[in-house]
């Protein structure tokens, strides 16, 4: 047989491409120079997007693949840059994000010495990813990369760790990819979707009065929102999402009745407390969607659909669990699904959708006494202006929870925000990686200035890679949400949240992105609209009210139905 | 209500595997009682036999956690009475023990130990048996003022039921 020695670090890159990867988002340094020189070789073949901070490669790698569906990839080099990417590696493990991240190691022989730039890269990490694996040999890397693809994008999608030691960069190995591996690997074996419990799902549904679907992210994952409607639509059921599951359903559709949880719409939170059957489909209760749990949705018997059965009854205990994809079991579920709409369930819809538009929404939008901008009617304005159609990138934040109430979706993987680890500083390089993974379509982060400023080096990565991305501050001199919780729970004392900031405009003319910055309503939407025609990255400062709140808010510990607004 | 329970986890020779299964305790604040890895009767496969106090909702969480665990092949968790389970310690006794009939008696017919190593100074005894029993024999030594050390092991465990082991069939 043939042999084909190469070094080990081309073996990595030889099994990227294998692996169908196009892009990869890093920062070199020493340990990982191997790597990297290599790379050189294989410009045409890889775009290697250079960020300014190992946690805006990171980052980007989870836009990339939240807006993409593809496995992500970053690099960093050994100790700082494997430290740095941790935030972004809990952020997509509680976020079930695929991501394949490979930080260098220190040559197998010097590991526990503490030698320059060492640190236990696999220890850190162990409780943040679903795997990871140090490579200590050039033989390891085809028979590894391919392992860490299959486990991060199978089953519940996560992140993956591949400590790669110099040495094994270094050492020449007799490379033969092999596509044809099987990785048998019990808890990602496929389970067989149980019969008995999708009849007697079917069943519960029909005979209900006041069903609702919850969808999470998994509807978005496994690409079930078609496939949810024609559920919902044959069962005149309605459709709420969670934060992470925004764009699975379409927010136009007649039966989707908005947002479950803290910050949340009226309607599904009231529902939530007075439906007699929730379908709650790829979700996994977070504390966020649930407010007290042993108060939550007292009247309902609760079907949950879920691919990780760590999830069942892990919060809310539920009384049918169907394990499996959700598409699969959706599937499953419409046939015999038939249910026609019971007229007082809807008319409560529409009376708590009434409310919130009286009491909240149509006060804030419509609001002509104030020449101040609300952040609400910024998101509104893109949201009016762009039609729909923009991918949503957030930080987290006042403006996350904005975004959320006040964007429209008309496609999926089209909200991409830092759910569950809540992870400030994500939104501008997950931006970059969402552009990069769906260079088709119109990217806007959305940030705060508290948020922006944690990595706002990233317009660095924007200007030398030449992303096309539309960046909208919205700047309150304050880290927003905490303030209004220091208003509501903490007798307005406002400890350490005012800012003083810098001049955006002057930041972003540095990095050579176009900018504007609007303070009054009349303004916005004309900004926007120039924003979102023009081509090339924009920077759009919109200084918006200093202590506006979001409402309605349901307070931590509190029922869903105890909602402040 | 809080109780101990014991996690068998049946997983591939690893590095990081350990790590793993004992962080899903440490995220939880979980003390772990006793813990024993050995290979089992699968080459390239080890049993891990953890024991803690803990309530039942989190023993299933935990176990839920651990089935995630990538090198993982089955884990499960029992109680005491589900399961055949020992452990071992060994005793250092000081040789007056022999000259006293009645304790002497003891250590050489009724304890159920047997002794491996005898000095003039000192012997050494080996019992296997439930914890209880160990630190039961231990502290009657204790209070006589014999024992000058004492070494425990984790549980080493059989299902009692026959059907139990269907594990490893995975492979």
């Amino acid at each position: 047989m043939q042999k084909n020695y190469i070094k080990g670090s081309e073996a990595v890159l030889k099994s990227l491409i294998e692996e169908g990867v196009d892009t990869i988002f890093g920062y070199p340094g020493g340990t990982i120079m191997p790597l990297y020189d290599e790379l050189f070789n294989y410009k045409e073949k890889i775009n290697h997007i250079l960020v300014r901070h190992e946690q805006g490669a990171v980052h980007a790698a989870q836009g990339y693949s939240r807006a993409s569906g593809k496995v992500g990839v970053c690099i960093a080099t050994a100790g700082p840059g494997a430290t740095n990417i941790v935030t972004g590696i809990a952020d997509a493990l509680i976020d079930s994000t695929p991501l394949v991240c490979i930080t260098a190691q220190v040559s197998s022989d010097k590991l526990g010495t503490n030698f320059f730039q060492e640190a236990d890269t696999i220890s850190i990490t162990v409780p943040i990813t679903k795997w990871s694996y140090q490579i200590t040999s050039a033989d390891e890397v085809a028979v590894i990369i391919a392992k860490a693809f299959y486990i991060a994008r199978t089953g519940r999608p996560g992140p993956v760790l591949i400590s790669l030691t110099k040495n094994a960069q270094i050492e020449l190995t007799n490379y033969k990819y092999r596509s044809d591996l099987v990785f048998n690997i019990p808890c990602l074996k496929r389970v067989q979707i149980s019969q008995s419990s999708i009849k007697e799902a079917i069943d519960l549904i029909n005979s209900s009065k006041k069903p609702m679907i919850i969808v999470g992210q998994g509807v978005i994952i496994s690409e079930a929102g078609g496939d949810v409607i024609e559920l919902a639509e044959r069962g005149s059921m309605p459709i709420v999402s969670t934060l992470m599951g925004l764009s699975a359903v379409p927010s136009n559709h007649p039966l989707f009745a908005g947002n479950v949880g803290m910050h949340g719409n009226l309607a599904p939170n009231m529902m939530t407390q007075r439906s007699d059957l929730i379908i709650a489909i790829g979700m996994r209760f977070s504390d966020r969607v649930t407010g007290d749990t042993s108060r939550y949705a007292p009247m309902a018997k609760i079907i949950h659909i879920d691919i990780d059965k760590a999830e069942f009854n892990k919060t809310i205990k539920s009384y049918l669990q169907i394990q499996g994809d959700a598409k699969e079991v959706v599937k499953l579920l419409i046939p015999g699904v038939k249910r026609s709409l019971d007229s007082e369930w809807d008319s409560f819809i529409k009376e708590c959708w009434k409310k919130e538009r009286d009491l909240i929404i149509d006060k804030l939008l419509s609001d002509s006494v104030n020449d101040t901008v609300s952040m609400a009617q910024a998101v509104d304005s893109i949201a009016r202006i762009g039609k729909g159609s923009v991918v949503i990138v957030t930080d987290v934040g006042q403006h996350q929870m904005f975004c959320a109430r006040y964007s429209k979706f008309n496609y999926g993987r089209s909200m991409i925000t830092s759910g569950g680890l809540g992870t400030m500083g994500f939104g501008l390089p997950a931006a970059i990686g969402a552009k990069v993974g769906a260079p088709q379509r119109d990217v806007v982060a959305i940030l705060g200035d508290g948020g922006f400023q944690m990595t706002l080096q990233e317009l660095g990565t924007i200007m030398q890679s030449n992303i096309d991305l539309k960046v909208v501050i919205l700047n309150n001199s304050f880290l927003g949400m905490v303030r209004q919780w220091q208003e509501l729970f903490f007798e307005g004392r406002y400890s350490f949240t005012e800012m003083i900031n810098p001049n955006f405009i002057q930041i972003s003319n540095a990095y050579n992105i176009v900018s504007k910055r609007v303070e009054i309503r009349e303004e916005l939407d004309y900004a926007v609209k120039e924003m979102l025609e023009f081509r090339g990255s924009y920077l759009l400062e919109v200084v918006v009210r200093n202590e506006e709140n979001v409402f309605p808010m349901v307070p931590s510990g509190s029922s869903l139905d105890e909602i402040l607004y | 209500m809080n109780r101990e329970y014991i996690v068998v986890a049946f997983v591939n020779n690893q590095i990081s595997v350990l790590n793993r299964i004992t962080s899903a305790y440490l995220k939880r604040e979980i003390n772990i009682e006793s813990l024993n890895v050995s290979e089992s009767f699968v080459k390239g496969i080890s049993t891990i036999v953890i024991s803690a106090i803990t309530s039942a909702d989190t023993i299933e969480r935990i176990v839920n956690q651990l089935g995630n665990v990538i090198d993982v092949l089955q884990v499960d968790y029992y109680h005491q009475e589900d399961l055949i389970y020992k452990e071992m310690a060994l005793y250092k006794i000081s040789a007056d023990i022999l000259s006293d009939k009645s304790d002497s008696d003891y250590i050489l017919n009724r304890s159920n130990s047997r002794i491996i190593e005898m000095g003039k100074e000192f012997l050494i005894i080996e019992k296997s048996g439930s914890r209880y029993e160990l630190e039961k024999m231990k502290e009657k030594l204790e209070s006589k003022k014999f024992l000058a050390g004492y070494s425990r092991s984790g549980n080493a465990i059989l299902h009692r039921e026959q059907d139990k082991s269907i594990l490893l069939k995975v492979s």
